[in-house]
């Protein structure tokens, strides 16, 4: 008689008796499992990484990134098979983490009947499965009322806003809105009209109604995914073959892992615009941008409702001459970046012939007028002067010495570049007195003293009239040397009585802290042209913005010249600065690249190609 | 009792910092063999971390069967420190004049000419420290190098944030430092439950907080 044994090398009659009945346990007390299941990795074409390989042939078994060991591609089966598990159902509690709220413990372990599973699906639940339990179907939802788009707007409407149908007059508050598929989920109390606009009330996005569908029930599944699976120890028969498969399962994230089952959302029948919070995540996303936005819309600052009397930076290199409205004296400034300063320059009536350089200036005395009129009861009459050589000029007064004797009565010493060009006249006792408009300076010249850019209104004999004003008057011959040339330029000299009348001229600013930088003039003033050229028609004080600068260069006509004003710098806001902002947000072509994109990761820029 | 006031300082700080991180994205494969059209980019939502539990129950439409997504950023303020190194004189008040241009109410806009002039007086800020951890959840590792490459290119070392336009503020604008990154949140080997990968950035950002000003019309 042969020992008795209840196993058996090979799964005999007992062990089938066995499983047959394990198999019914499962028929008539298992649950309905939907199973979604997990094919391969997506196949890759033209991959040369051999880390990452095409997979051509999608199999379950292929690995895609040998590197980091996952597989993220994921190909599900399109066909839902349906199967029965066991699973002990538990309480769990909401885990709140910063990613939102999870179900803690919600890890489930599930079992299956191992045979039945072969038959059904082909092989044995692995992990990457996907479950859809159906028993844990919410049907109590309320799907919320929702608007289909024609075509996708515009703009995107906000979470939150009311919006208004054109012509059914319908409001409703939007709940969420997905751009891509052009679905709009709102709480309303009217029905929208299938054709109409709507319109939102602070995005201003406007939308054509494509169709409309009330609020109406919704009901979802659970959908878990399998992490682990393994032969589960209770489902060993007294014949020690196993019957049973378990499997660990966690809830299932909404991911690019599963977007086989779950689509991308840009659909909208996809399941993932009624399952997953992305779309709500992304309009909060979208909500604290736009309030961002509306706080900081452009980089710098908000001036433009400010009054600024000189709004406009220094530019150097500006010469002006400065004229005292009470001593007939000038002198020359040159702008820096952040001021007017004197400087030194030559004086002659010819052109120097040595020690210069490039950039020196030369006031050419033989072609300066000097503006100096002296009246006879009837008219003025312009008066010769002279100009004092150093020998003559007293170092401490800086007035010419007494026994200076020129040819005429009036003499100008341009000495020291911080005095500047000083008129004097011979009086009777040979003395020179400089002139000036003051009371005790008239008793020692013993005449009137005008200094004005218009004629005075009584003209006596011996009054002395110095008209600082370039038409008729005071018109200083200014030159530049430019070694690039070898020649003196004439420089352009206007003439102020105060530095605030220079700067209003040239539209620079002392001022500081309420700088712009925006590209705007100043209180309102329109720009008179924008593109990338300078048109012959702008007239003096026009601003022009040039377009082909960037960024956009704002600059201002004054005399024959474009002066630049500032640039544009309040463009929108990016996290990356200005510069290293056009490599990222570059989506410029070129020709030679793989793609046609100028934007090309360093480690592929020109690669050799196949030279064989 | 202190007469109230609130200018929601912090909060803008981080409504601007939050800004910086919107609008990242990651690259899918491709499907099926189907090369560069058929991989897929989506948007990684950034938001405050900290919200409550009302809220969270809200975002999943109060069923236990709606799904979180990755991949997922957020941000939450992890401390504020007193900035003793860059306190300057506690007492000063700076003084500043502005003239606004005259605003025409019939057609609500602003003309050439000049109107209000204002004195606005500013008392010194207190400095502070504010640090602040962004959290990205990554669902796999090449997302997480996806994310994180085109994050850390731009911290160089900082990001200019601009809390508000108003050239009056002399603190609007500040930045944004990288100062540490935690890689993972998880431990190598994972054992038998596997968590959520969590790789945290850690920013520095040195705000000043503003006493009210003074504002007389002239």
């Amino acid at each position: 008689m042969p020992r008795l044994s209840l196993w058996k090398p090979q799964k005999g009659n007992d062990y089938k008796m066995i499983d047959r009945v394990i198999r019914e346990h499962f028929n008539v007390g298992g649950t309905g499992v939907f199973i979604h299941k997990y094919l391969g990795p997506h196949a890759q074409a033209n991959t040369t990484d051999s880390t990452q390989p095409d997979n051509s042939v999608v199999r379950p078994n292929n690995i895609q990134d040998l590197l980091f060991l996952e597989n993220r591609d994921r190909k599900y089966d399109p066909d839902v098979y349906d199967m029965r598990g066991v699973y002990q159902v538990q309480d769990s509690d909401f885990d709140l983490t910063q990613f939102g709220a999870f179900l803690s413990n919600d890890t489930i372990y599930m079992t299956f009947h191992l045979n039945e599973m072969i038959n059904i699906l082909g092989r044995k639940l692995m992990s990457g499965d996907v479950l859809e339990l159906p028993h844990q179907r919410d049907d109590t939802m309320l799907d919320m009322a929702r608007l289909e788009f024609t075509t996708k707007p515009a703009k995107k409407f906000r979470k939150g806003e009311t919006i208004t149908g054109a012509t059914s007059g319908v409001t409703a508050t939007v709940v969420n809105y997905n751009h891509d598929a052009k679905v709009l989920r709102m709480v309303t109390d009217g029905n929208f009209t299938v054709g109409e606009t709507v319109t939102g009330t602070s995005s201003t996005a406007v939308g054509e109604v494509a169709a409309y569908y009330p609020e109406g029930p919704q009901a979802i599944n659970r959908y878990y995914v399998i992490e682990d699976a393994a032969r589960g120890s209770e489902g060993y028969s007294p014949t020690w073959y196993p019957h049973i498969w378990r499997v660990k399962c966690t809830p299932l994230v909404d991911s690019p892992e599963f977007s086989d089952i779950l689509g991308t959302g840009e659909q909208k029948d996809d399941l993932r615009n009624l399952i997953s919070t992305y779309q709500s995540e992304i309009d909060i996303g979208d909500a604290i941008v736009n309030q961002a936005q509306n706080e900081v819309p452009k980089k710098g600052y908000e001036t433009a409702h400010l009054y600024v009397n000189k709004a406009d930076e220094y530019v150097p290199g500006i010469v002006y001459g400065h004229w005292q409205t009470n001593t007939a004296s000038f002198k020359l400034y040159e702008s820096t970046n952040t001021s007017w300063q004197t400087f030194d320059y030559l004086v002659s009536s010819t052109a120097p012939t040595d020690n210069y350089k490039n950039s020196d200036y030369w006031l050419d005395t033989a072609n300066t007028n000097w503006g100096l009129y002296v009246g006879d009861g009837n008219v003025w009459n312009t008066q010769s002067v002279s100009i004092v050589d150093s020998a003559n000029i007293d170092g401490t007064t800086k007035a010419p010495i007494s026994s200076y004797v020129p040819s005429s009565d009036y003499a100008v010493v341009v000495s020291d570049r911080n005095v500047g060009a000083t008129y004097f006249k011979k009086v009777s006792n040979g003395s020179w007195v400089k002139i000036a408009t003051d009371s005790t300076t008239t008793g020692l010249l013993g005449v009137d003293v005008a200094i004005s850019a218009t004629e005075p209104t009584t003209n006596t004999n011996g009054k002395i009239w110095w008209q600082p004003n370039t038409t008729g008057g005071l018109n200083v011959s200014f030159k530049k040397y430019s070694s690039t040339t070898d020649s003196w330029l004439t420089q352009d000299i206007t003439l102020h009585s105060s530095q605030d009348s220079a700067n209003d001229a040239f539209g620079f600013s002392t001022k500081v802290g309420v700088h712009a930088g925006d590209g705007k003039p100043p209180n309102g003033i329109q720009i008179a042209h924008t593109g990338s050229s300078f048109p012959n028609s702008l007239n003096d004080g026009d601003y022009i913005l040039r377009t082909d600068y960037e960024p956009n260069r704002l600059f201002k006509k004054v005399g024959n010249r474009f002066i630049k004003i500032e640039d544009d710098f309040r463009g929108t806001y990016s996290a990356a600065n200005r510069i290293l902002n056009t490599f990222i947000e570059n989506t410029n072509s070129t020709e030679g690249t793989a793609d046609g994109n100028e934007q090309q990761g360093l480690s592929k820029a020109v690669k050799p190609r196949t030279d064989v | 009792m202190a007469q109230f006031w609130y200018d929601q300082q912090i909060r803008r700080y981080l409504l601007q910092f939050v800004r910086i991180f919107n609008g990242f994205q990651i690259q899918s494969g491709q499907k099926n063999a189907g090369g560069s059209a058929s991989q897929t980019y989506r948007n990684v939502p950034m938001r405050y971390a900290d919200m409550s539990r009302m809220v969270a129950h809200v975002l999943r439409g109060n069923t236990e069967n709606a799904l979180n997504s990755a991949p997922f950023m957020t941000c939450h303020v992890a401390n504020l420190n007193v900035a003793r190194e860059r306190r300057h004189d506690p007492k000063l008040i700076s003084a500043q004049q502005v003239q606004e241009r005259k605003y025409d109410a019939i057609n609500d806009q602003y003309t050439a000419e000049l109107g209000n002039t204002y004195t606005v007086e500013r008392y010194m800020p207190v400095p502070y420290d504010l640090t602040i951890n962004v959290d990205v959840w990554c669902s796999n590792t090449e997302q997480k190098l996806q994310l994180l490459e085109q994050i850390l290119t731009l911290f160089n070392p900082t990001v200019e944030i601009q809390s508000n336009t108003n050239p009056l503020d002399w603190t609007n604008i500040t930045v944004v430092e990288l100062i540490d990154i935690q890689w993972s949140s998880r431990s190598v080997p994972q054992g038998v439950d596997s968590q959520l990968d969590i790789a945290t950035l850690i920013f520095q950002v040195p705000i000043w907080i503003n006493p009210p000003a003074k504002v007389k019309k002239q």
